[in-house]
C-alpha cells in the first residue's frame, strides 16, 4: 500500500513536471507566469534525483556504505573531518555557487527563455550533476585526491599536466571576466561603488576582530559585518545625493579595473586573516540570504515572464554577444548546467569531509541541482523584464548607439518596443543616472531582483535600496571569487615556478609572494583591461572565452571519470559520462572554431583583427587612433590564440584517453585502479548523520 | 495535555539546538570544538593548538586550494 502510494506521488510529480515543461515550450502568448518555470524545474529535479541519481549510485558506482571514507580513516579534526551530510551539503553548495549561474542565464536570455531553461534543466540532470557526483565519488575512493592528481594517476602523466595547466589558464580567464562584470556594474554608479568600497574596511575590521579579539567566532563577526553592510547600502544613497561625494565615487571603467587589480594583489599578498577570509564569511551569509530571498520572492510574487520563448537572435545576430543558439547558448549558460570548476571542489575539500559513501549522491548530485535552480531563478528575473528594457540594459553602445534615443529606436526596430522615458523612469527608480549600455548581466539581474523584492516588501519606495543591495550582493561574492582565486592562482605559480627554481615554491617567502601575485594579477588584469577597452563591451569576447574554458575543464573531468568507470569494469554504463563528454567536446570545438575563424568581425577574433588591420592599411583610421587600434588587433589575435590553446589541450587529453581506453578494451593493458584499499567502517547503521 | 505540550517544547528545543549546531558547523564557528574532540579521540599525542593558532592554520589551509567556484 505504502509502495503504491509512493509510486502514485512520483507519477504525479513527473506529470506535473512534464505539463509545466510542455507549457513553457509551446506557449506563445504575451506573458507567462514564472510559476510554470518553478514547477517545471522543481519537478524535473525531483524526478532526476529520485531516478537517475539512484541509478548512478546503485548500478554505475555501486556506493558502499560499509566502506570507511577518508574522513573516517584519516580523521584529524582539520582536513579530514566526518561531517553531517546536511552541513556538508551547505559547505559544498556555498563553494560551488558563484556568479556563473546568475550571470550566464541572464546573458543567454537574449535567445529567449526557452533554450536556456531547457539546457539548465536537462544539462544539470544528465551532465553537471553526473560530473560533480562521479568526480566526488572518485576522489573519496582516492583519499581526496585532486582532479589533476587523478588525471595523472588514471589517464597519463601528460593528462595530469594538461589538467593542471588548464586549471591555471581557466582561472586567469575566469577572474578577468568576473572582474569585468563588477566593473560594468559599478561604472558611473557612485552608490554601488561606495557600497562595495566600504565592504573592504568592514572585512578588515572583522579580520582584526576574528584574529585578535574573538578568534574563530565566525557567527558573531558575521552578524556585525552583515549589519554594517546593510548600513552602507542605505548610506550609499546619501553619497549619491551629495555632489562632492558622488564625484569621488564616480569612476570610469579603466579606473575601476585598476582599483580591482590593486585589490586583487592586496588580497593575495596580505595575510589571509586580514581581508580574504572575513570577506568570504561575509559573502557566504549574504549569498545564502539573497538566493533564498530571490526564491521566496519569485514564489510570492510569481512575476510574469515577458521575454518570448525564442527571440530573433537565435540566428547569431544578438546584441548582448555574438553567436547562434548552437553552440553559444550552452557555452553561455555554463555553470548553471555544468561547470568544470565544480570538479575542483568535488575533488578538493568535500571528499575529505564526507561521512559515508552514500552521502555522495545527496551532496554531489543534489547540490548541483540546487545550483541549477539558482540559474532558473536568474533566467526568470531577467525574462520578467520587458525585452525592450532587457536589451537596453545589456546592449553595448557600439551596437545600439550611445544616446538614449538612438538606442531605443534601434531596439524598437527589432520588434522589442521601448522608449527613452521608460528607461529614464526605471533608472530614477533604482537610483542610477542611466541604465543604458550596462553590459555584463549584473545590472539587468539587479533590476529584475529589485522588481521582485520591491513587489514583496517596500514597493516603489524601496526599489533603489533593493537594486543596490542586489548589486552589492553580486559584486561582493564576485570579489570573493576574485580574491580567493587570485590566491590559489598564486599558489599554482609557486608550484610551477618551483620546478624551475626550488626556492620559488616557498609560499611565505616575501619576494616570491610579490612576484607570483603580480604575475597572476597581471594575467587576469590584462584580459580585464582588454575587456574594458573593447568597443563591444568586452563581454562579447570574454564571456564565451570563459564558457569555452569552463566547459573544457568539464570535458577533462568527464574524460577522467570515463577512464575510471572503464577501469572499474562498468563498460555497460560508460555512456553516463561518455555522452555528456562527447556533447561538451562538440560544443567547445564548434564554439572555438567559430570564435577563431568566423568571417563576421563581431564573431571571429581573426576576422575582427584582419578587418581592423585592413582599415589601418586603407588609411581609414585617424592617426591618433592607430595605436589604440593596433592594441585591439593584438588583443583579438591573443584571444584567438588562447581559444586555440584550449581546444588543442582537450584534443590532446582526449587522444591520451582514447589510447588508454583502447589498450584496456583490447586487453593490451591491465586496468589498474588507484583506489585506496577497502577498510570496513566502524560506524554501524543508524549512526550519526543518517 | 500538559505532558504533550511539554513533550512538544522539548522536541522544538532539540530541533532548534540541532539547527543552531548545523549553522555553527556550516559557518566554521564550531570548528575549534570539533578539532578539540578529534584531538582528544586521538589520545592527545601532539600538542593541542590554541583557538587562535587553530583559526590561523585553518585559514591558511582553506585558502591555499580552490575553495570558491564560479
Amino acid at each position: 500500500m505504502k509502495k503504491a502510494l509512493g509510486t502514485a506521488v512520483w507519477v504525479a510529480v513527473a506529470i506535473a513536471g512534464a505539463t509545466a515543461l510542455a507549457k513553457i515550450a509551446v506557449y506563445r502568448g504575451e506573458a507567462l507566469s514564472a510559476t510554470w518555470f518553478v514547477i517545471a524545474a522543481g519537478c524535473c529535479y525531483l524526478v532526476a534525483y529520485r531516478l537517475y541519481s539512484a541509478f548512478l549510485a546503485a548500478k554505475v558506482l555501486a556506493l558502499d556504505d560499509t566502506r570507511a571514507t577518508p574522513a573516517e580513516r584519516l580523521d584529524d579534526g582539520r582536513d579530514f573531518v566526518p561531517t553531517h551530510k546536511w552541513v556538508l551539503f551547505g559547505h559544498h553548495f556555498a563553494a560551488i555557487a558563484g556568479p556563473g549561474p546568475l550571470v550566464g542565464p541572464t546573458l543567454a536570455a537574449q535567445f529567449g527563455y526557452l533554450p536556456g531553461t531547457l539546457w539548465l534543466i536537462a544539462g544539470c540532470a544528465f551532465a553537471g550533476c553526473v560530473q560533480d557526483f562521479i568526480i566526488l565519488f572518485c576522489s573519496i575512493r582516492r583519499d581526496g585526491k585532486t582532479l589533476g592528481e587523478m588525471a595523472r594517476d588514471e589517464v597519463s602523466k601528460r593528462g595530469g599536466f594538461i589538467a593542471q595547466i588548464a586549471v591555471l589558464a581557466i582561472m586567469v580567464i575566469l577572474l578577468a571576466v568576473v572582474a569585468l562584470v563588477v566593473v560594468n556594474a559599478l561604472k558611473s554608479s557612485p552608490w554601488a561603488t561606495f557600497t562595495l568600497a566600504m565592504t573592504i574596511p568592514i572585512a578588515m575590521l572583522l579580520g582584526v576582530y576574528l584574529r585578535f579579539l574573538r578568534p574563530g567566532r565566525v557567527l558573531e563577526a558575521s552578524a556585525i559585518g552583515v549589519a554594517l553592510v546593510v548600513l552602507v547600502v542605505v548610506a550609499g544613497q546619501w553619497v549619491a545625493d551629495s555632489p562632492a561625494w558622488a564625484q569621488v565615487f564616480t569612476l570610469s571603467g579603466a579606473a575601476l579595473a585598476f582599483a580591482i587589480m590593486i585589490y586583487g594583489f592586496a588580497a593575495s599578498a596580505l595575510p589571509v586573516w586580514l581581508l580574504l577570509a572575513p570577506r568570504d564569511y561575509l559573502s557566504a551569509f549574504i549569498k545564502a540570504g539573497a538566493i533564498f530571498s530571490l526564491a521566496a520572492g519569485i514564489l510570492i510574487v510569481r512575476p510574469d515572464v515577458h521575454m518570448p520563448a525564442l527571440t530573433r537572435f537565435v540566428d547569431g545576430t544578438g546584441p548582448v554577444f555574438a553567436g547562434k543558439v548552437f553552440p553559444f547558448c550552452f557555452i553561455t549558460i555554463a555553470c548553471g548546467a555544468i561547470s568544470g570548476f565544480h570538479s575542483l571542489i568535488s575533488s578538493g575539500t568535500t571528499p575529505k569531509m564526507i561521512q559515508r559513501e552514500g552521502h555522495a549522491r545527496f551532496i554531489g548530485y543534489g547540490a548541483m541541482l540546487l545550483e541549477s535552480f539558482v540559474g532558473v531563478m536568474a533566467m526568470v528575473a531577467a525574462c520578467a523584464m520587458t525585452p525592450g528594457v532587457y536589451f537596453s540594459i545589456n546592449s553595448p553602445p557600439a551596437v545600439v548607439g550611445a544616446a538614449a534615443d538612438a538606442a531605443t529606436a534601434t531596439i524598437s526596430s527589432w520588434g522589442y518596443p521601448v522608449d527613452a522615458a521608460t528607461m529614464a523612469g526605471l533608472a530614477h527608480a533604482v537610483g542610477e543616472q542611466t541604465l543604458f549600455n550596462r553590459t555584463g548581466g549584473a545590472p539587468s539581474l539587479a533590476v529584475g531582483m529589485a522588481q521582485i523584492f520591491s513587489s514583496t516588501i517596500g514597493g516603489e519606495k524601496l526599489m533603489s535600496i533593493w537594486y543596490h543591495f542586489a548589486i552589492m550582493f553580486e559584486a561582493l561574492f564576485i570579489l570573493t571569487v576574485l580574491d580567493a582565486g587570485t590566491r590559489v592562482g598564486r599558489f599554482m605559480i609557486h608550484e610551477l615556478g618551483s620546478r624551475v627554481w626550488k626556492p620559488f615554491g616557498r609560499t611565505a617567502w616575501t619576494p616570491g609572494v610579490l612576484v607570483s601575485s603580480a604575475l597572476i594579477v597581471g594575467g587576469w588584469g590584462y584580459f580585464l583591461y582588454q575587456g574594458v577597452l573593447d568597443p563591444l563591451g568586452g563581454i562579447n569576447s570574454l564571456w564565451p572565452l570563459f564558457g569555452i574554458s569552463n566547459q573544457l575543464l568539464a570535458a577533462v573531468a568527464l574524460v577522467v571519470a570515463t577512464t575510471i568507470l572503464l577501469k572499474m569494469g562498468r563498460l555497460r554504463w560508460i555512456w553516463v559520462t561518455l555522452l555528456p563528454m562527447a556533447w561538451l567536446v562538440t560544443i567547445t570545438m564548434t564554439a572555438s572554431w567559430q570564435k577563431i575563424f568566423d568571417r563576421s568581425p563581431r564573431m571571429g577574433f581573426l576576422s575582427a583583427a584582419n578587418g581592423m588591420a585592413a582599415q589601418i592599411a586603407d588609411g581609414k583610421i585617424p592617426t591618433a587612433k592607430i595605436a589604440e587600434t593596433q592594441r585591439l588587433i593584438f588583443n583579438q589575435r591573443l584571444d584567438a590564440a588562447v581559444t586555440a590553446v584550449f581546444a588543442v589541450m582537450i584534443l590532446v587529453l582526449l587522444a591520451e584517453a582514447v589510447v588508454q581506453w583502447t589498450a584496456i578494451l583490447s586487453k593490451r593493458r591491465e586496468a589498474v585502479l588507484r583506489e585506496s584499499p577497502y577498510v570496513r567502517t566502524r560506524w554501524a547503521a543508524g549512526a550519526e548523520g543518517d | 495535555m500538559r505532558t504533550t505540550l511539554a513533550g512538544r517544547l522539548v522536541r522544538i528545543r532539540k530541533s532548534a539546538a540541532r539547527l543552531w549546531l548545523g549553522i555553527r558547523e556550516w559557518s566554521g564557528d564550531a570548528a575549534y570544538e570539533r578539532y578539540q574532540k578529534a584531538h582528544a579521540r586521538r589520545g592527545g599525542g601532539a600538542a593541542q593548538l590554541s583557538r587562535r593558532d587553530f583559526y590561523l592554520a585553518q585559514l591558511e589551509r582553506r585558502y591555499s586550494r580552490v575553495s570558491r567556484c564560479c
